[in-house]
């Protein structure tokens, strides 16, 4: 990470991750494109982290992945959205807000 | 899947490099900047192989390699340890595939489930011949059961005879099966070739050939149906051949053809049994009606059983003394289908006792091979315990690493086995027998009897072996000893050498017990008048002499052969095990038989029999006889040493007793020592020859051959043989299993031996430090080697004590009273094998202890 970004807390990068896939298949570079961008550059994924978490989500079954030709012609590893990933996104979803939520009020009132 | 990761990765690469291209970097520093926002290519494929988990393919490959690594890196236990584990495991696959075939192999017939045989213990009215008297009855009490019952869907009959067959001018000696007309349809069997017998057959002179026969004389030429051959001097047709697999009805019989019992009577004229209620030589199987149970169908045979039975007992005289017995045995129906009380015998139950030996000595083995050398790499084990590798990996590896050389050694062991079990079955048994067995080798048995084995070596190898893994680790790190972790794991090794001494104390003694029984025998062989000896068999019989001529050509023979130059002596003798009564005392036992032998005036001259009491025969000729003799064997067994003459013996179901006028030396008899009653020669039409020479005894057979030609054509001798091959032969099976228990006897106490080698130095390495600190008090080198001795001599006392228990109870249940070698007096070989095993044993513990007597105090210190 760059000084500009900010830490990531744990386990927000998968959560990032589905997301992210949920809104179609892509490969791992999209991903981080796209992180980047809808983040107005707060959150850049560096490969290092981006792919561990990737090939671990794939292992636990929320995204499966599939070779398939990128824009440019070249071969690249696709991800995509699982139906327990689907669930799992959610779920994840839900527990942020709630997190963001009960946090905040504890800053507000300090 | 390394290379998607890569391709994955570079693809990601090269899209970082088009982005800063876009930005305006010229290509270098564009792959510069690239490059450095990557980091460490192989860190991120690691963490991403981590994320992933390895499967479990993965995993084992990694475990084999290693594994295997190890192994090559030690030749020596990997050799050692395979070779054994195929000792053990080839040996086991091959004794329970042999036993299951013998034992347990169910007939190649329709619904074996469904055929019983008859049994009936009891005494016999005349004469009873067969392999069990309880199984045999005679041809008129089938035939009245047959046509007189509702319970059987067939009653078939069979029985053993031996002929000439002549076939193209050749002749030879085969063994025939006499079966009733409906043998083949009851069976329910269909033929390989030809046709089986049929009810237009009946009284016909047919033959169908065995398939074993078939194949071996005939070729498998499907042009020998309808060939005519001449069996002793009746020309019968070949009208099928029976289907492969199909041998007999009786255990351990490969007949090389089947005739009609009808046809006896002109098969042998001479002796007709076909309406002797007298003569009880028949087996009698059924198959019962569906939905009939053999208690029934018992029950329902009962009232003609009975009937039957009396009629019999009317054929006996007055006096017979069996006849309340006979009139009270029941008839008993077996389950019949996996043939006539088939049986292992002694010789496959001993090959499967001894193989489970070798096998579970093996396992021993292997596992404390395994452990020794977990010791020796504790350090190892500890470190990688200490960096991660979980208690399931490290007890996996273990299990791997005991598992490759078991795996291949069981591997090697079950193709020896299949490769050798045709030479083994043929070197062990009798040529019939091994026919019977070393049939098609039966996929399905072999790889359960593999499996078996398999599975056994796996339990009992593999949970010591693991042993390491469980243990703590972190002593050893510390202080570089091999102090808490070792104690455990030192008395399992120790356990497992005791076994192993058990096991090979027990081997030993039965090595040394048969190897005593062959050198004893050998011992009789060498006495007066065996040497250049040889022997052969007339059936005059076969050529329709009556016993008067037989007798008249039989002596004639004699005769001529001791006028033969070289000759020293010639005589002639037939005989068999049977019952009888000794005045004075009861004999019930099955034990209580004696060999009764009619011989010729020259047998006894010629075999060099000396007379040690009383006189020899004389040469009235009749039956029942009314002097005999007996030898020593005869007045040790049944008068604990007393003097028989004057006594007086009855043949069991004559009426008249005879006197005992003398007492002979012992001979033995093809191979077995029996006690014996010797009578002048009265009538018998097949006789087997005895004679002597002082010249190389194989020059005598042409001569003989000629002679008989000469004197009685057409009637041919057959086991023409030196008296040298004929004792081969008959001691085969024991002389196997001598090789094998001491092959295996000394390949497990050599082993063992090692083993206690290696547990002693493991323990003296051990305790090094506490040696040294003895010794620097002052400690003498020989109460260092006694302290060291205690604890080898612990392993050994335990081993003996066990091995000693483990071989009498393995006797005792598998060899019940009587049967096979004679277990009760074999105290000193027992005593004799563990002593053996005990002090090698012993001697490879006080070379290791020595070895703890020579550490210096320093440098045992030193090493803490």
């Amino acid at each position: 990470m760059t000084d500009r970004t900010l830490d990531l807390p744990q386990g927000t990068l998968d959560l990032l991750i589905l997301k992210t896939v949920a809104l179609g298949a892509a490969h791992g570079w999209a991903i981080a494109q796209r992180i980047q961008q809808v983040s107005r550059d707060a959150l850049q994924i560096q490969q290092g982290s981006l792919y561990p978490a990737l090939h671990r989500l794939e292992r636990r079954g929320l995204v499966k992945s599939k070779w398939g030709a990128s824009e440019n012609n070249r071969r690249a590893r696709y991800y995509e959205l699982t139906a327990p990933g689907k669930k799992r996104l959610a779920a994840e979803e839900a527990g942020w807000e709630r997190l963001v939520t009960a946090v905040s009020e504890v800053l507000g009132t300090a | 899947m390394e290379s998607e990761l890569s391709e994955e990765l570079q693809f990601h690469f090269e899209r970082q490099v088009e982005a800063f291209l876009e930005q305006g970097c010229s290509p270098g520093e564009a792959r510069r900047r690239a490059r450095l926002l990557f980091g460490g290519l192989e860190q991120v494929k690691e963490e991403c192989r981590d994320a992933r988990g390895i499967s479990f393919l993965e995993t084992l490959r990694q475990h084999l390699r290693y594994a295997a690594r190890l192994l090559t890196k030690a030749p020596g236990f990997a050799a050692t340890a395979v070779l054994m584990m195929a000792a053990g495991v080839g040996s086991s696959t091959l004794a329970s595939w042999l036993l299951g075939q013998a034992a347990f192999r169910a007939l190649p017939v329709k619904a074996p489930e469904e055929l019983v045989s008859f049994r009936s213990p009891g005494p016999h009215p005349g004469f009873c011949s067969g392999a069990q008297d309880s199984t045999c009855f005679s041809y008129p009490l089938y035939r009245d059961i047959r046509d007189r019952n509702d319970v059987f869907n067939g009653l078939l009959a069979r029985s053993n005879l031996s002929a000439e067959l002549t076939f193209r001018r050749r002749t030879e000696r085969v063994s025939l099966e006499l079966v009733s007309m409906n043998y083949f349809e009851v069976l329910g069997v269909e033929p390989a070739a030809g046709r089986l017998f049929g009810q237009s057959d009946d009284g016909g002179r047919v033959a169908v050939l065995s398939h074993e026969y078939w194949t071996r004389r005939f070729g498998g030429d499907a042009a020998a149906v309808g060939q005519s051959i001449v069996l002793n001097n009746l020309r019968v047709t070949i009208v099928g051949v029976s289907a492969r697999g199909l041998y007999s009805l009786a255990p351990g019989r490969s007949p090389d053809a089947m005739v009609p019992i009808e046809i006896q009577e002109m098969l042998l004229p001479v002796h007709p049994m076909l309406s002797a209620r007298d003569y009880s030589w028949m087996n009698i199987v059924g198959r019962l009606k569906p939905g009939i149970t053999r208690q029934r169908a018992q029950a329902e045979l009962a009232p003609v059983f009975q009937r039957l039975i009396a009629e019999e007992a009317r054929t006996m005289p007055v006096s017979w003394p069996g006849r309340d017995q006979l009139l009270s045995r029941q008839l008993e129906l077996i389950p019949a289908g996996r043939g006539i009380e088939p049986e292992a015998g002694w010789m496959l139950v001993s090959l499967s006792a001894i193989a489970v030996c070798v096998l579970l000595a093996a396992c021993a083995n292997l596992a404390g091979l395994c452990l020794a050398r977990a010791a020796a790499r504790q350090k190892e084990i500890a470190i990688r315990t200490a960096l991660g590798a979980g208690r399931g990996r490290m007890a996996r590896q273990l299990l791997v690493e005991f598992l490759l050389p078991a795996a291949a050694g069981g591997l090697l062991g079950l193709s020896a086995a299949v490769g050798v079990a045709g030479a083994v079955t043929r070197m062990a048994f009798d040529e019939e027998r091994a026919r019977s067995l070393s049939s098609a080798p039966d996929a399905g048995v072999l790889l359960l009897a593999f499996a078996v084995s398999a599975t056994t070596a796996i339990l009992f190898g593999a949970a010591p072996a693991l042993l390491p893994a469980l243990g703590r680790s972190l002593g050893v790190l510390n202080t570089g000893n091999i102090a808490p972790l070792g104690l455990g794991q030192a008395s399992f090794r120790k356990a497992l050498v005791t076994a192993q001494v058990a096991l090979s104390a027990g081997l030993m003694f039965g090595a040394f017990s048969f190897a005593r029984a062959l050198v004893k025998q050998n011992m009789w062989r060498h006495g007066p008048g065996k040497e250049n000896a040889i022997t052969f068999l007339l059936d005059a019989a076969a050529k329709g002499y009556y016993p008067a001529q037989a007798g008249r050509l039989f002596q004639r023979l004699e005769q001529k052969l001791s006028a033969m130059p070289g000759v020293r002596g010639a005589g002639f003798s037939i005989g068999d095990m049977s019952r009888f009564e000794l005045e004075g005392r009861r004999l019930e036992s099955p034990e209580d038989r004696s060999l009764w032998l009619q011989v010729s005036a020259g047998f006894l001259g010629a075999t060099g029999s000396v007379v040690v009491e009383g006189r020899g025969l004389g040469l009235a000729s009749e039956w029942p006889p009314r002097a005999v003799m007996v030898n020593e064997t005869f007045r040790r067994r049944l008068l604990g040493g007393r003097s028989p003459v004057g006594r007086h013996v009855r043949w069991y179901g004559s009426d008249k007793w005879a006197e005992v006028v003398g007492v002979v030396r012992d001979q033995e008899a093809a191979g077995f020592l029996a006690p014996s009653v010797y009578y002048p020669y009265s009538g018998a039409t097949t006789v087997a020859y005895y004679v002597r020479t002082g010249r190389p005894p194989e020059l005598l057979f042409s001569a003989v051959k000629e002679l008989v030609e000469r004197e009685a054509p057409g009637v041919t001798p057959f086991e023409l043989q030196t008296i040298d091959t004929q004792y081969a032969e008959a001691t085969r099976s024991q002389r196997f299993m001598t090789a094998v228990l001491c092959v295996f006897g000394l390949l497990t106490m050599a082993l063992a031996v090692v083993g206690i080698y290696g547990v002693t130095a493991y323990v003296v390495t051990r305790r090094r430090p506490e040696i040294g600190v003895r010794m620097a008090l002052g400690a003498t080198a020989g109460s260092v080697v006694s302290m060291v001795m205690k604890e080898v001599s612990g392993m050994i006392v335990w081993g003996a004590i066990a091995g000693v228990l483990l071989t009498l109870l393995v006797c005792r249940l598998l060899f019940p009273a009587g049967v096979g070698p004679n277990w009760g007096d074999e105290y000193p070989e027992l005593a004799a094998g563990t002593l053996v095993v005990a002090a090698a044993a012993a001697l490879a513990g006080l070379v290791a202890a020595l070895g703890a007597a020579r550490i210096g105090p320093a440098r045992a210190l030193r090493a803490e």
